[in-house]
């Protein structure tokens, strides 16, 4: 096995202060309240937090300023956030209000110096690049855009070189046929990816501990993204913390 | 109460290093200018931005002599990532640079100065077991690291310090089969190439040994 140790990172999708989940990014449904999620998930071991502000990007601005500064005067790991990213001033703002990283997706695509400028002022490791990954036909996936609504024709393997030539210090992959729906993660995608240089973080599917072991028994994977399982409380981060320790994987 | 100034680079990252210190009956106060420092007990130099940057910033404010007058009349700094680099001769996150020169040494890219074995990433990035050499085994900072020296803390780094002196070495982190330094201590200087501030518990009990 690797030797990275792999995190456990809740994600956390956020729509008007609700935790919300959606299925392939799409059917938004309310189930529960971020702060106590959050804090639950902190207190029972998680590696970091992930929130997306949905509908950040319709409307050109993230709203999650007021929910981190409340949020990280309790948890005391990484923060990463995500949504309607534009500008410096807007990594700035997040930044100030708690985030520890951001992760950009449509900005990036539209303008990829934008990666370079935020990474030369908050250093890279704390600039990642989302990626909504989608399959198109036989080995080929492209890259999505606002919550998997916009097609851009771009290759996936072509589109992470990019990102990690102009200087982002980590990669969230989505995909965004798997999210939300309890299938594993997407393997398929997985051999399918040439290996990144920064830390790779799969998101999408996961439905049991079994699924990492899959994952990064055979793939250089450094974290996984969850969250249906923990928001429908069907499984806790230590129940996967045990799994995981039971079959020597690297964890915390 | 304690008074801990945190040294502002002006890439807007206090918040995080503010709560972890008062959230341990600390009072942090953000030092824009020399002058700031004078009325604080402990001085931290946080871990975010990129090197030039806050070398840039820090000669505009002054701060740049500030803190190497502070560290030479003895007051306890911290550095805490890209804070433990700073306090070297030399950078080159984004160009070459000169740091504080506090200690003798260099900032290198890990990926070009680490002989990894195959399969690493860079930056370093996840929870770590620090491997800790602490020799002084009666003060009170030793017993803290000697109860917390199984857990593991958070990393987020390129670039890593190689100082010309050995024995400064006191935490050591093992990747890929390369040693990377993890903390240093000189006297009154302490640096830490993890996060302690996003570390959790573990992580504020030694922000707590170091402001004690």
């Amino acid at each position: 096995l690797l030797r990275t140790n792999i995190r456990l990172i809740p994600r956390l999708d956020i729509k008007s202060k609700k935790l919300i989940k959606s299925i392939k990014l799409e059917g938004l449904r309310v189930v529960g309240d971020p702060f106590k999620a959050a804090l639950k998930y902190y207190e029972n071991g998680a590696d970091e937090l992930f929130f997306h502000d949905s509908v950040a990007s319709l409307y050109n601005q993230n709203h999650l300023g007021d929910f981190l500064e409340s949020i990280t005067d309790k948890v005391f790991i990484p923060v990463t956030v995500s949504g309607g990213i534009r500008t410096v001033s807007d990594a700035k703002y997040l930044f100030k209000r708690g985030a520890d990283k951001i992760a950009v997706n449509t900005a990036f695509v539209a303008r990829p110096k934008f990666i370079t400028e935020l990474s030369n002022i908050f250093g890279s490791q704390s600039i990642v690049g989302s990626v909504e990954a989608k399959f198109i036909t036989k080995n080929r996936w492209e890259i999505v855009t606002e919550s998997g609504r916009e097609r851009t024709g771009i290759e996936l393997n072509s589109w992470i070189s990019i990102l990690q030539e102009m200087g982002v210090g980590e990669i969230v992959l989505t995909s965004v046929d798997y999210e939300g729906t309890r299938k594993g993660f997407d393997l398929k995608l997985a051999s399918y990816l040439n290996i990144t240089s920064v830390p790779l973080i799969f998101c999408g599917g996961f439905t049991e501990p079994e699924n990492i072991l899959e994952l990064v028994s055979k793939y250089n994977v450094q974290g996984v993204c969850i969250s249906d399982y923990l928001h429908y409380e069907r499984g806790s981060i230590s129940e996967i913390k045990k799994f995981g320790k039971n079959n020597f994987l690297n964890m915390r | 109460m304690i008074k801990v100034g945190v040294i502002d680079y002006g890439a807007g990252n206090q918040k995080n290093i503010f709560r972890a210190i008062k959230s341990i009956g600390c009072e942090p106060i953000l030092a824009k200018k020399t002058v700031d420092l004078k009325r604080t007990d402990f001085i931290i130099l946080p871990g975010m931005g990129s090197f030039s940057h806050a070398v840039m910033h820090l000669k505009k404010s002054g701060l740049f002599e500030g803190i190497i007058d502070a560290a030479n009349d003895g007051k306890k700094i911290l550095g805490i990532c890209l804070g433990l680099q700073l306090f070297f001769e030399n950078g080159d996150e984004s160009g070459a640079n000169v740091g504080l020169g506090l200690l003798k040494g260099q900032t290198v890219p890990l990926a070009d100065y680490c002989d990894f074995e195959n399969g690493y990433k860079i930056p370093i990035m996840g929870w770590y077991n620090v491997q800790w050499k602490i020799t002084d085994n009666g003060s009170e900072f030793s017993k803290t690291i000697n109860s917390i020296s199984r857990e593991s803390m958070y990393f987020a780094h390129s670039y890593g310090v190689v100082p010309n002196d050995k024995y400064i070495e006191i935490g050591v982190l093992n990747y890929f089969n390369s040693p990377i330094v993890a903390a240093i201590k000189k006297k009154n200087i302490l640096g830490a190439q993890f996060h302690p501030e996003k570390s959790g518990i573990v992580g504020l009990k030694f922000l707590k040994a170091f402001l004690s």
